[in-house]
């Protein structure tokens, strides 16, 4: 079958849903507002308290188990050194911060932003000053 | 005056007229759009027609005029309608089986025209339901009521060329149906 075939296919069909549907009455528009009209009066304040309850309550829940729970703490003591001298030898902090962390920045114009980087790069570079 | 404006005069003064005026500007496409997909079915029809325009009441104040209306008012029919669609699939366990196309002509009288005509259309419908319900809309949007790729794209929230591939894709699909059930004119 040719793409031509079913063009004409779809032009029967479309005239054929021209000629059916224009049998029917003209839309009921007052039946649509008085069913959106009932849905907001279903949809009054009064009607959702126990909704509004329901949800405040799963929040304070939420809130409390949040509270009681901690996070776990962070191994005390220093980070072990084989792991910082294998960092250090993968990527050095000031070649991270200007090639990794201000491109990120958005937007990446941003004199403010670019001045901030600058000065922590230039701390880097010169540590013992 | 534009839909927008028939908009905002519904919307900030409840203008009723204003709300008739924009429905009948669009209510014959949609009702051929409501019966190419729900099989030709004239009181699915109005009752989908009737659900659209409760949703159009309902969210019409959220139209803030970043797409045209059309586009809005097209996108809302869609999601109506895919989601009739789904309901009906998931209580009917299939999408409804459609009349045989012979035997649909056969009762419709009228010029020889006509009856083919009849037939034709009766028989994509039917080759259409081989169609997901989304791909049915794009396809007929398109091929049948000569939508841009543009505006499907907007009313769908995809891109152009998903759309393209979608729509091509479809129409393999159709064609190939067509011509293993023997439709070969």
């Amino acid at each position: 079958m040719n793409d031509s075939r079913l063009q004409e296919l779809f032009g029967a069909a479309r005239e054929e849903a021209r000629e059916s549907v224009s049998t029917l009455a003209p839309p009921n528009l007052e039946a649509a507002l008085a069913a959106t009209s009932t849905q907001h009066h279903r949809l009054g304040l009064g009607s959702r308290l126990p909704q509004i309850a329901a949800t405040a309550a799963v929040l304070v829940i939420a809130i409390g188990a949040l509270l009681i729970l901690e996070a776990p703490a962070i191994p005390a003591g220093d980070i072990p050194s084989h792991l910082t001298m294998l960092v250090d030898s993968l990527y050095s902090e000031e070649s991270f911060v200007l090639d990794e962390l201000a491109p990120r920045l958005t937007p990446r114009n941003a004199r403010v932003l670019d001045a901030v980087w600058e000065s922590v790069a230039e701390e880097i570079r010169t540590p013992d000053s | 005056m534009t839909d927008e404006e028939l908009v905002e005069r519904f919307v900030s003064s409840d203008d009723r007229e204003a709300l008739q005026e924009l429905v009948s500007r669009y209510s014959d496409k949609l009702r051929r759009l409501l019966y190419s997909m729900l099989g030709a079915d004239l009181d699915r029809v109005q009752e989908a027609e009737q659900e659209v325009y409760v949703k159009l009441v309902e969210r019409v104040d959220r139209f803030r005029g970043a797409s045209s209306f059309s586009t809005f008012f097209y996108a809302l029919a869609r999601n109506r309608v895919l989601d009739i669609m789904r309901l009906s699939r998931r209580r009917l366990g299939r999408d409804t089986v459609l009349a045989f196309p012979d035997k649909a002509a056969s009762l419709l009288p009228g010029p020889a025209e006509r009856l083919e005509r009849e037939t034709d259309a009766a028989l994509l419908r039917s080759a259409m339901t081989i169609l997901s319900p989304s791909d049915r809309f794009l396809l007929y949007m398109k091929d049948a009521e000569g939508e841009s790729i543009a505006d499907l794209a907007a009313v769908t929230g995809q891109r152009e060329g998903t759309i393209k591939s979608r729509l091509s894709r479809a129409r393999s699909r159709l064609k190939r149906h067509l011509e293993v059930c023997g439709y070969e004119r």
